[in-house]
Order: C-alpha cells, then sequence, then structure tokens
C-alpha cells in the first residue's frame, strides 16, 4: 500500500501517510479482512442496547459486516481495545496551521462580524501537518470550525484522512457558527453582549424565507406570484439565514456563561432555530433548561478553569452534572494540535463522576450524531473506521497500536515519528 | 519562620498508615505508614514487619489516617508557574507577569506581582501541588527574579516563601523578545530594539559585558552609583542565582551556552526546551536540568519540531527531567501529564520524579522536598488510586505536616 516518495512528500515534510492510504482503499476495495480478540467499544450511548462486546470484526469494502463473538481469525488483536477513534469539535484543524504564524492561519474571518457566507471547507487543507499526528493518534474526525465575529461562517465535519477536501468532509455546512458573550464582542463589530445579539435578530428579521407555494401531494401546485424579473436571486449570505429559519440548517452556538446559554435557548425559541451549543462551561447553571429542551450540548475542555469572567462558574464535574440533568452530551478539547488529548478530558470528567461508557460515547459518536451522522459508531453495515489502543482508551499510559479508516490500514507516521525516528539515536 | 508553625493542627503528630508509598527515594512501599513530627517525616516503612524491615511504630496521640488501598506521594512541585502573577479571573487588573518595558529587568522579583488571592492556589493544592516556582513572564531577555513558594493558605506572601530555597532568574530567548521588541521602537526606551536572534544574543553579551565593566567601574576611585540590573547580573556570573532558561529550539539553546561558557555561568535549567532531545548529550554535558510540556506543539515556529518522546529522549541521556506546567490549569494534573510519557519508555519512577524531586533538584531544594524521607518536610499528597491514573483523586494534601486540603471537606472545584 507504499508508492514512491514524490519531491512533493520532502518538501511537505510530512511523510507519506496522506495518500499511501487512499491508494491502499483503491488496491483492498474487494477485500476481506477480519480483526478479532478484542474488546470493541460501539461508541453508543448506554441503554438502548450493549456498549461493546468481546470478540472481532469482519472488514468487507470499507464497511463492518460482522461484529461480535463469533469472529475470529484474521489479525489477532490480542486483547487490545478496538473504539471509534476521538471525534473532536470546534477544532480548526486544516484551517490553522502555527498559532502565532498569522500567515498559516485562516481560521477567522474578521472583515466583518456577520460572515454566513463563510465556509470552512473553502479554506481546508487536507494536507495539514496536524492530521498524521492527529489520526496517528486515534483522532478520526472533526468539527472545524470558524472563528471571529458574531457570525463566523459555516462549520464542516471533516476526516481527519483524504487527500483532497472532497475525500475528507462528511458534512459541509454542518452548522453556522454564532459566537455568544465576549467572544462575539470585536473591533469590526459590537461591543457588547447587547449588540451582539441585536445584530443577529436584525440579521434572521431581515431575512425572511421566500413563502414556497403550497403544494398537496397528487394535485397542482397552487397559483404562484409570477416571477419578478427585476428581483435578484438572494445572495449567499442570505440563503444561509433562510436555510436557518426553514430549520435546514443548525446553529453552532459557542456560549460560555451560563447567561449567554440562556441568550441562545431564547434566541432558538424566538426563531425556532435548530441548534447545538458548543462550550457551555457554565452549562450545569442552567441544565434544567437545557435538559427540557433537549439540546445537545458540546462541552468542554472539561478542565475550563474558572479563569475568566466569561466562566467563573467553571468545573470538572459540569458534564456530569449535565449529563445526569438528562443533557444530550459530548465533549471537546478545544486544542486543534493536542485532539488526541481529547481521551485525557474524557478520563477526567470520569474522575469527576461521568459514567465511562457515557464518556467514551462523548469523545466518538454522540457529537457527529449531533448532527445526523452515523461516524464514530461502530455498528454493522457501518463504516469500518476504528482505533486499537494497547489499553482503555482515556488513560494517558495506553497508546494507539493501529488506526483503520474505511477499511484500510494506515501508516501511523508523521512528521513527529519522522522527528523520532532521526534523531533517537544521536549522530 | 514562626509563622509557619502557627495553627493548631501543627502541633499534632500525624501518622498515614497502610498506604502504597511512593517515595522517589527507593522502591515503592507497599502497605507503608509515614510518620510525621513537627511537620518533618520522622519515620518511614512498612506498616508490617517483613523481610526484617521492623514495622514503623506509630507514636501515641498522633492522628492517624487508614490510608488502605490509597497511594502516598511526595507533594507535587512545579518548577513553572505564574500563578498569583496572573491572578484570577484574567483580566487587564490583573496581568501582573511581563514587565515588558525593556528587554533587561534583572531588578524585578515575581514577588512583588503574587496575589496570594488568587483562586488557583486552592486548586493547586487540591490537585497535590506544594512547592512551585513563580517566574516572571518570557517577555524579556532577562525577566527578573523568581518566587520559589510553598502553597500554604496564608495571608502573608512571607509565610509562603520557600525559606532558604536559592535565588533563581528567569531569561528568555527565541521568538518571544523578539516578537515584543521587534515590534515598536516605543516599546524599548533603552534603545535595544531586537528584531532576530543576533540581536538577541548580542544584546545579552553587551549586558553580561557591562556588569564586568560594571564591577571593575565600582572598584575605582568615583565608582559609578549601584546598578540594581547589574548587581543582579553580577550575581548570575558568580552562580549565587540559578539560571532558568525558556527556550525552545536548539540554536538558541547553544547560543546562550556560548554565553555562559564565555561568562562562566552555568544554567541550572531549560525551560521549555522542546528541542532539547536533538542536543540531549550538549545538555547533558553542560548539567543542565530540563522543565518540558509533554504533548504541546506547533503553538509557534519554535515549537514546530517537539515532539512527545523529548522528556523519554533526555532521561535516557541522564538529564533530569521535570514536568512543567506554565499554566494554573495544568497544574492540577501534573501528575496526569508525567503519566503520558509512560508510552514512550518512561518508567513509574521516571514518572514520579519528574513531578517531585528532579523538579526539587532544579530548584535547588532537594534536601528539603521532593521525596518521602526521614528529615525532609512533610509535604505530601494522597491519591484514592495510583496517581499515574487519569480516574485517580488527591485526597488530601499536607505542606510541613498541615493538611492543606481534603477532598471531604471541599466543596465542587
Amino acid at each position: 500500500m507504499s508508492r514512491p516518495a514524490t519531491r512533493r512528500d520532502f518538501l511537505r515534510g510530512a511523510g507519506f501517510a496522506g495518500a499511501a492510504g487512499l491508494l491502499g482503499r483503491h488496491a483492498w476495495a474487494s477485500e476481506e479482512r477480519v480483526y478479532s480478540n478484542a474488546r470493541i467499544l460501539f461508541g453508543t450511548m448506554p441503554g438502548a442496547g450493549a456498549t461493546e462486546v468481546l470478540g472481532g470484526l469482519r472488514v468487507r469494502d470499507g464497511l463492518l459486516v460482522e461484529v461480535g463473538a463469533g469472529v475470529t481469525g484474521g489479525v489477532d488483536l490480542g486483547g487490545a481495545v478496538v473504539w471509534p477513534g476521538s471525534w473532536d469539535s470546534g477544532t480548526t484543524a486544516g484551517i490553522a496551521e502555527i498559532g502565532l504564524e498569522a500567515s498559516t492561519r485562516d481560521d477567522s474571518e474578521t472583515s466583518d462580524p456577520m460572515q454566513p457566507q463563510v465556509r470552512v471547507v473553502d479554506a481546508f487543507n487536507p494536507q495539514s501537518a496536524l492530521f498524521p499526528v492527529l489520526r496517528g493518534r486515534g483522532v478520526m474526525g472533526a468539527l472545524v470550525m470558524p472563528g471571529g465575529g458574531v457570525v463566523s461562517g459555516q462549520a464542516a465535519w471533516m476526516r481527519t484522512h483524504g487527500d483532497e477536501v472532497g475525500a475528507c468532509t462528511l458534512l459541509a455546512p454542518a452548522g453556522l457558527v454564532i459566537q455568544l458573550g465576549r467572544a462575539g464582542v470585536s473591533d469590526t463589530g459590537p461591543s457588547s453582549r447587547m449588540g451582539v445579539v441585536a445584530r443577529l435578530r436584525d440579521a434572521l428579521d431581515a431575512n425572511p424565507p421566500p413563502k414556497e407555494p403550497e403544494r398537496v401531494v397528487g394535485k397542482p401546485p397552487k397559483w404562484a406570484p409570477p416571477v419578478d424579473p427585476a428581483k435578484k436571486p438572494p445572495t449567499q449570505a442570505e440563503r444561509v439565514w433562510h436555510d436557518l429559519l426553514l430549520r435546514k440548517l443548525r446553529v453552532v452556538f459557542v456560549a460560555e456563561r451560563a447567561s449567554d446559554i440562556a441568550v441562545a435557548l431564547q434566541l432558538m425559541d424566538e426563531y425556532t432555530l435548530d441548534g447545538v451549543i458548543l462550550g457551555a462551561s457554565e452549562g450545569w447553571m442552567v441544565a434544567g433548561e437545557l435538559a427540557e429542551r433537549r439540546v445537545p450540548v458540546i462541552v468542554g475542555p472539561v478542565t475550563t478553569q474558572p479563569d475568566s469572567f466569561e466562566h467563573l462558574g467553571a468545573r470538572y464535574d459540569n458534564a456530569a452534572l449535565l449529563h445526569k440533568a438528562g443533557v444530550p452530551i459530548s465533549l471537546r478539547i478545544g486544542d486543534s494540535h493536542r485532539a488526541f488529548d481529547l481521551t485525557t478530558e474524557a478520563g477526567i470528567a470520569v474522575a469527576h463522576g461521568l459514567p465511562w461508557d457515557v464518556a467514551i460515547a462523548s469523545i466518538s459518536g454522540n457529537s457527529p450524531g449531533f448532527f445526523g451522522l452515523p461516524n464514530g459508531r461502530l455498528t454493522v453495515g457501518g463504516e469500518a473506521t476504528f482505533v486499537v489502543s494497547d489499553g482503555d482508551p482515556l488513560e494517558p499510559r495506553s497508546s494507539v497500536k493501529r488506526v483503520i479508516v474505511q477499511g484500510v490500514e494506515l501508516a501511523l507516521t508523521s512528521r513527529q515519528t519522522e522527528l523520532y525516528d532521526r534523531f533517537k539515536v544521536l549522530r | 519562620m514562626f509563622l509557619l508553625f502557627v495553627g493548631p493542627s501543627l502541633a499534632l503528630d500525624l501518622v498515614i498508615r497502610h498506604a502504597t508509598v511512593l517515595t522517589a527515594a527507593g522502591p515503592v512501599i507497599q502497605d507503608g505508614t509515614v510518620v510525621v513530627h513537627d511537620g518533618v517525616i520522622s519515620a518511614v516503612g512498612p506498616s508490617v514487619a517483613r523481610g526484617g524491615v521492623p514495622a514503623v511504630v506509630a507514636p501515641a496521640g498522633a492522628e492517624s489516617i487508614d490510608a488502605t488501598g490509597m497511594f502516598l506521594m511526595p507533594g507535587i512541585i512545579d518548577p513553572h508557574s505564574h500563578m498569583g502573577n496572573y491572578s484570577w479571573p484574567g483580566g487587564v487588573g490583573h496581568g501582573d507577569g511581563n514587565e515588558a518595558i525593556e528587554p533587561f529587568t534583572p531588578r524585578i522579583w515575581a514577588g512583588d506581582s503574587i496575589d496570594l488571592e488568587d483562586p488557583a492556589f486552592a486548586l493547586a493544592r487540591a490537585g497535590g501541588v506544594t512547592t512551585v516556582q513563580v517566574l516572571p513572564g518570557s517577555a524579556n531577555l532577562i525577566g527578573g527574579r523568581s518566587a520559589v513558594i510553598k502553597l500554604r493558605p496564608r495571608r502573608l506572601l512571607d509565610e509562603l516563601l520557600f525559606k532558604g530555597a536559592p535565588a533563581g532568574i528567569k531569561m528568555a530567548v527565541g521568538e518571544n523578545p523578539k516578537r515584543v521588541y521587534g515590534a515598536s521602537v516605543a516599546l524599548a526606551p533603552s534603545g535595544d530594539q531586537i528584531q532576530t536572534r543576533m540581536g538577541e544574543f548580542a544584546a545579552l553579551r553587551r549586558e553580561f559585558q557591562s556588569a564586568l565593566d560594571y564591577r571593575d567601574a565600582r572598584k575605582r576611585p568615583n565608582p559609578p552609583a549601584r546598578d540594581l540590573d547589574l548587581d543582579v547580573i553580577l550575581d548570575v556570573i558568580d552562580d549565587k542565582i540559578l539560571v532558568h532558561l525558556h527556550c525552545y529550539e536548539t540554536n538558541d539553546i547553544l547560543a546562550m551556552y556560548r554565553i555562559a561558557d564565555e561568562y562562566g555561568f552555568r544554567i541550572q535549567s531549560l525551560q521549555h526546551g522542546l528541542e532539547a532531545y536533538k542536543i540531549r548529550d550538549v545538555v547533558k554535558a553542560h548539567g543542565t536540568t530540563l522543565a518540558t510540556f509533554t504533548d504541546w506543539w506547533g503553538f509557534k515556529i519554535e515549537a514546530w519540531d517537539a515532539i512527545p518522546q523529548n522528556a523519554v529522549l533526555a532521561t535516557q541521556a541522564g538529564i533530569p527531567v521535570s514536568i512543567h506546567s506554565d499554566s494554573a490549569s495544568f497544574v492540577q494534573r501534573l501528575n496526569i501529564e508525567a503519566a503520558k510519557m509512560m508510552r514512550y519508555g518512561w518508567t513509574d519512577d521516571d514518572a514520579l520524579k519528574s513531578v517531585t524531586l528532579w523538579p526539587a533538584m532544579m530548584l535547588g531544594v532537594e534536601d528539603r522536598v521532593g521525596s518521602i524521607e526521614v528529615g525532609k518536610d512533610a509535604d505530601l499528597v494522597l491519591y484514592d488510586k495510583d496517581p499515574f491514573s487519569v480516574y485517580s483523586r488527591a485526597q488530601r494534601t499536607w505542606i510541613d505536616g498541615e493538611q492543606v486540603y481534603d477532598r471531604a471537606r471541599s466543596v465542587a472545584q
């Protein structure tokens, strides 16, 4: 499954891992592969059937065709843990390379505080050096998200593996990012929380979706007003507002302070928006309201401290309290380069009361599930994308041994492993 | 000094029994007992006699804690903290960590910026932390002197200062000083605008030379007035102050060694040193210790070559390696950070020492803290599980035998 290195590989310095897997996929497309003798975690929430099984996995055509105790033979995993890998949210992987190098950053469009038309997929770089590092340590996908302004733009669910944008894209747009609290305040935009929310209401009020003629199945459409040839088609931005108001597109509300989360709920009620809350450091303070509406909350980082006026109520057991109150939750880390450490974040949430199987689901299947995606879960008939760890994935001592994406086992090489290989013996 | 021993809990002796004792001074003691008398560890050994080793006898009247199933280890030491200098909640009014007015401010002392009301201190105690070094920020080539403190819950800084700890000073090279002083001439009224690494090291050399010239001039008739900056630099040259160098890249470390060799001073520690693995033989030869992150990378170009094996490769080269926090959040979980290095080859003992004995040595206080040994300060932390498991939680923390954290009595975070 390897190919000769090209000059471009060396210039990129990110190893051959990027394209090798894709070639492999074609080569192995119809092969069957079996992995056995493993503890298999499905990445699903407890309550709806088993969350794990001891046994093996049968992979064919990139899909899981059989999972369970009856699957034997093939690659003996020696009792290792198979799980769907980490699925992070609110990352800038692929749109920002180096934090302090502005020339490598495309994660924040600040020319206007209202940017519904901005799309992360337009800036996404599948060849980012972050991806081999992240997938080599079990990060299989991420909700990549723009920042800046009140309306930051359109987030997308992306794979961490693929040699062009289309191959990486799972869902785009996945949601429109709206930043509440001080995150929405900027030099080019509103200067207060009041202004942030006022700008949002203005935009939503100014862009009612066009009325479509009523249709009744089996009958011709009712009379519709003649099209005004002078009227321009809606702009990209207007279409996004329409989709929001028609609930064809979700809002990802970035909100930390309890009062900002309450504002998000208020806006969702006022305009009947479909949305998720991201961040929610003080979510536990409004857990009842969130649970009542069944609004999904992408919590995190778990380790957010009461170190800012934005979230003086931050606490380690936030996720546990939200879960206990009945809020659908998932976890995020909020550090693109270290997204692999989402496992540690989840472990810390467990130490502070979150049930272990809920924690596993919260870093795998739950976040994609909030967006209607099947990824991050191991199901028969589903995609054969999984990670093999030599122990409890949440323990810092455990390490990733194998990564399989759509049935293809990837090399775990990255810029970091190449540096290690180069310097492990000094010459 | 007498202030340290005020408080009812200190008068009592303390016995912690039946714990798994991670001493950082020898093998793990299963079912071990540690006795504390007058704030100092007075006995360490098995709870019951075995293998010819007699059981530790608990003194009568001591407070006794049954730690069956729990793990006792030395209090965690963080050699790189800004707690109190960037007090919580963050804001303009709490930004007291970087005196970025000129590249050389050896005269300043981090202790003068410490806000004892910083809520982060209590959370660090809840994470088993007992001693930290508060360093000035890294805007300046020579940022100022550090404050080594024990995290006692007290009102007066004097009650926190680690008495007898050697003085330390923060130096910084690489991206940060040139970013701060390359941006605007107005930021550098002294004329030391810096745009490149060449400029940084030239400025450092000039500063050290100024100190030597000043020393000569002070011996002559009509000596110049005392210069508080150059007095400190002379103490550096005379190895009276431990130098803690903020650095990332190999070229910066090597350039600093050239200056240190020229002016005859030692570099006690590399702080961050994310590329130390590439020149670990040189670092070892200079007798420098390393305080580093575990898996941070990519936040700037000089962190682009960071690899998670840095600490492990440095350890294999014989360098005492500490996992530092540089963060009021990570300081609460340094045991978990250290545990991450086990997947790259660290033993339990390496991980343990990286947050106890090695940082104690880095700060020059290893005769007092950093391990569980008779005669050392009773700075201890008791965990409910193996402290290198992510599921462990500190249950109690003691400083000089005084309980400074008790999970059973604390409210959530």
